[in-house]
């Protein structure tokens, strides 16, 4: 026992004049040691907060350049925090300054402000009168550079590049393609309900830019954007039936469709943009049509008593999603592009409209109407996992951003016994039925299309 | 003579640019006395982390863990980290695993990025860990897996 302790306290002693003691002689231990392995530690729940990121103003020598800086990290900034997924840090936290941010990050001071991603830029005023835009975005914990890019083009231009910029963050961040650099055309609406004054309007999808398209002489509706973004093809009424008409939006020429034997309704581009697909009465009964824009051949898909309408391509040009009451209700179908092998996928409580199928292919969204309220959801295109994103007295006409993650509907409140109320307007809402926000527009808004990204 | 050296000294430093990033080496380490006391306690080889002790750490990162929502494959996204820590529960040195899936899957990079800038958040610095079995956990690989978040 005695010779034992005395061991111990040698030990010991020798153990204490070393820095890395018992450590080195237990790191001897274990590598003799078969049987350590590797401690594995399974993370599983996180947060889903959006991401705290600075976007400081863009630098500029002169004062113009300074302005277009500054306009242009606050577009951006909104793009980013309106998607919910990104939190813009105030720059009153900021601590370093544009001055010293300009020669290099100091990324402690990023760091100690909580953000994990940081934005800057500058812009410059060339000779020929053109603006240079430059920007660089950083992981500050990994004190990396994670997307970099130069911009050349005319200063009335500043807008797009702001959202050109958001796209390529948001993409980096988040892996999805972005949707800022894009449009919305949709019904302006004014006047009293009995004497409705519509209007086609477009904006920016962050309401700036915004002009009308038509007088509101003749009734507009369902407005739909081609692949390009340059045309649009809507309903009007000019003279006493509903006509398919594509508008140019460079040229501001309109032109009909078709001449067609029968009244044409819910026009969509195919993804290709050379075909319209688009629902047509004749005596009572309507059906499915495909237009070649380029023949101008029609070809009938649907065959059926019931009311088939309101078609929407897949993205792989595939298949066709429409509402269909040959069930007994209005629910939701899918056929082949050649109108082949037609299932229904609805089978929910309520009935079923207005179909649209997400870019990205993996849902459909909807109108579903039941109990007297409205919704708008989603689901797979096999009709699984219904998911409902919106309600409300009433909410109709889902457009897909083009990244398939975002959708914009309608709104439109109730009115009271005085006929106050009744206002309509635009939203937008995430996939995951989060962070429903209001588009403002001058006038009530109805029925909106999304554009794709801008070519 | 000396004052002239001085100066020079001082211009010199000044004109050293900020070191872009501080080299992780082994520093000179004093070690705290709440170490120095659990580091004389011998090495169990029987004491195995318990599950508290990982549950501990896995909780810290609630808060630094910001996971991309919505992504389109939430089921797919399962991201290892292998990590070095210091004795005090500071990270040495963290590193991607798996990293050619990163070059040809942009969903995969952006959660590989924030599981990375997660170990890398100082809010989660150090990990709460056990120092007196800092040889349990010196290297250690995080698995990052949000399946369970997204009802997967």
């Amino acid at each position: 026992m005695t010779t034992f302790c005395g061991i111990l306290t040698g030990v010991r002693l020798s153990i204490r004049s070393l820095i890395f003691p018992l450590a080195m002689a237990a790191m001897i231990i274990l590598r003799t040691h078969p049987a350590a392995a590797e401690l594995v530690i399974d993370i599983t729940r996180g947060n889903i907060d959006p991401l705290p990121i600075a976007v400081t103003s863009f630098l500029g020598e002169a004062s113009r350049e300074a302005q277009i800086g500054k306009d242009i990290s606050a577009v951006l900034s909104a793009d980013l925090e309106r998607s919910g997924l990104f939190r813009p840090i105030p720059h009153k936290a900021f601590i370093q300054t544009g001055t010293s941010l300009a020669v290099r990050p100091r990324f402690g001071d990023w760091r100690i402000i909580n953000a994990q991603a940081m934005v800057q830029g500058r812009i410059e005023i060339q000779d020929s009168g053109k603006l240079r835009i430059e920007f660089r975005l950083w992981d500050v914990f990994a004190e990396q550079q994670m997307a970099g890019q130069a911009y050349f083009t005319v200063a009335k231009n500043w807008r797009r590049v702001a959202h050109i910029i958001a796209d390529v963050i948001y993409k980096r961040m988040t892996g999805e393609s972005g949707y800022f650099d894009t449009r919305v055309v949709y019904i302006a609406e004014s006047g009293p309900a009995n004497k409705r004054i519509k209007r086609l309007a477009i904006m920016d999808q962050d309401g700036a830019n915004h002009r009308f398209l038509t007088d509101g002489q003749y009734l507009v509706l369902t407005p739909r954007f081609s692949p390009t973004a340059q045309e649009i093809t809507y309903l009007s009424y000019i003279g006493k039936e509903p006509r398919v008409y594509i508008f140019n939006l460079d040229t501001g020429r309109q032109e009909i469709l078709g001449d067609f034997p029968g009244m044409t309704y819910a026009p969509r581009f195919s993804p290709d943009g050379n075909k319209v697909v688009m629902s047509m009465a004749k005596g009572g009964n309507s059906e499915i049509y495909v237009m070649n824009l380029g023949t101008r051949d029609l070809d009938r898909l649907t065959n059926n008593p019931a009311i088939d309408t309101s078609p929407s391509y897949s993205p792989d040009s595939k298949r066709i999603t429409f509402n269909s009451d040959r069930g007994g209700t209005q629910q939701i179908y899918v056929m082949d592009a050649d109108g082949d092998d037609i299932q229904r996928i609805s089978f929910g409580k309520g009935r079923y409209a207005t179909p649209v199928w997400s870019p990205r292919g993996d849902y459909i969204a909807f109108t579903k109407m039941k109990g007297g309220e409205f919704f708008i959801g989603i689901m797979h295109p096999d009709g699984s996992g219904e998911r409902q994103l919106a309600r409300g007295f009433l909410v109709e006409g889902p457009t897909w951003a083009p990244n398939g993650r975002v959708l914009s509907f309608f709104k439109q409140g109730k009115r009271d016994k005085k006929g106050r109320g009744g206002e309509s307007r635009l939203h937008v809402i995430d996939i995951t039925g989060h962070n429903e926000r209001e588009i403002v527009t001058p006038l009530d808004a109805s029925d909106p299309a999304w554009s794709p990204l801008i070519p | 003579m000396t004052s002239v050296l001085k100066t020079v000294e001082k211009l010199k430093q000044k004109a050293r640019p900020e070191p872009e990033k501080e080299e992780e080496k082994p520093k000179k380490y004093k070690i705290p006395e709440k170490l120095r006391q659990s580091a004389q306690r011998p090495f169990d080889e029987s004491a195995p982390m318990t599950i508290s002790e990982l549950d501990a750490v896995a909780r810290q990162f609630l808060k630094c863990w910001n996971v991309p929502a919505g992504a389109r494959d939430a089921k797919n996204l399962l991201v290892e980290i292998s990590v070095r820590a210091n004795p005090d529960g500071t990270i040495r040195q963290a590193q991607i695993l798996n990293q050619d899936r990163m070059r040809s899957d942009p969903f995969y990079r952006t959660a590989a990025e924030s599981a990375l800038r997660a170990v890398l958040n100082p809010i989660c610095s150090p990990l709460k860990l056990p120092p007196e079995k800092y040889e349990r956990w010196k290297t250690m690989r995080l698995k990052f897996d949000p399946r369970a978040m997204f009802g997967g």
